[in-house]
């Protein structure tokens, strides 16, 4: 049987979601998609320069096959995020949202009261709130509650490639959401991602460690493996850890 | 009439302009923009009911790559 991703009742083969920011051109981003075989792309809402109005990465996107994610990226406070997911149906982007209020731009650490209250607008207006929050398990129930379709708790700060910080407060939520868990932002190699998997996170998102590589069609493609190989070790089930030896072969019969 | 296009001032002869008169004044396409006039979000289906006036503030936005 297949192990699917399922959010807001839509199904899912890849476990990977993937960001658009940051590839060196449209034709990598497009191979990186066809690579990793991703199903969830996110994009941003910027201002058009009016000198140069090509239409960029959406033609590397296959809707048909992909799910297009507008995030709320570049919104200060709750009134701009809703502001920006509106833009985002009216350009066609469909009712999802990956809803992120970041105010302060060194760290871009989400605001958890202005998430918070942007979640509880946008849900009320029929988006499907996927949001960018602390990996706090307590915000991680109050956005449940609020009717948020996932929660993307983060591993380090945006784009800092540092991998999983927040581990022990990830491993909280996982225990205790009833919704899917994607951890998003700082995971830098497919180890990362890998790791994200093995402690039952249902998907990770990726965007930078990918995109700024060497080789992004190639990383894409060592990301999704990494993800499939941590998602079988957490459905095969980790044996236990201990701290001293056990013998791998028979301990009796030992030929001195 | 005088409007502000992403925070740049524009100066036009004309009293009555809409988003597609200002989008070909600009030769500009329609393909992938969304227009928010004085706070009102159009979509490109709804230009031509997007009118401007004197002062209007408007913003042009399209998707761009991102995370």
């Amino acid at each position: 049987m297949d192990d699917l991703l399922i959010i807001a009742g839509r199904t899912f083969k890849s476990r990977l979601l993937m960001g658009t920011g940051k590839f060196p051109s449209v034709q990598s981003l497009r191979d990186s998609i066809t690579a990793s075989k991703v199903e969830i792309v996110t994009v941003a809402l910027r201002r058009i320069d009016i000198n140069n109005t090509d239409d960029g990465i959406i033609s590397a996107i296959d809707r048909n096959v992909q799910l297009l994610l507008p995030n709320t990226s570049g919104a200060r406070d709750a009134e701009e995020a809703v502001r920006l997911a509106k833009i985002a149906r009216a350009a066609g982007c469909g009712n999802w949202i990956k809803m992120e209020v970041t105010p302060e731009p060194r760290y871009m650490l989400p605001d958890p009261v202005e998430t918070l209250k942007a979640a509880e607008i946008l849900v009320i207006q029929g988006f499907i709130v996927l949001p960018y929050m602390n990996a706090d398990p307590i915000l991680a129930k109050r956005l449940e509650d609020a009717g948020c379709s996932a929660v993307m708790p983060l591993g380090s700060p945006i784009g800092s490639n540092r991998g999983i910080k927040t581990i022990d407060s990830i491993k909280i939520i996982i225990e205790q959401s009833n919704l899917p868990v994607v951890v998003d932002a700082g995971l830098g190699a497919p180890s990362d991602a890998s790791l994200a998997m093995e402690i039952g996170a249902d998907a990770v998102l990726i965007n930078t460690a990918i995109a700024t590589s060497g080789n992004p069609a190639k990383m894409a493609q060592a990301f999704a493996d990494g993800i499939r190989a941590g998602r079988l070790a957490y459905l095969a089930g980790l044996p236990e850890k201990t701290f001293t030896a056990n013998a791998s072969s028979p301990v009796t019969g030992i030929s001195h | 009439m005088r409007i502000y296009l992403n925070e740049k001032e524009y100066v036009f002869d004309e009293t009555n302009l809409t988003i597609n008169d200002l989008l070909k004044k600009l030769n500009m396409s329609c393909m992938g923009v969304v227009a928010e006039v004085d706070g009102d979000v159009f979509n490109s289906k709804n230009f031509s009911n997007a009118t401007i006036k004197d002062g209007s503030k408007i913003e042009l936005i399209r998707i761009v790559g991102g995370g």
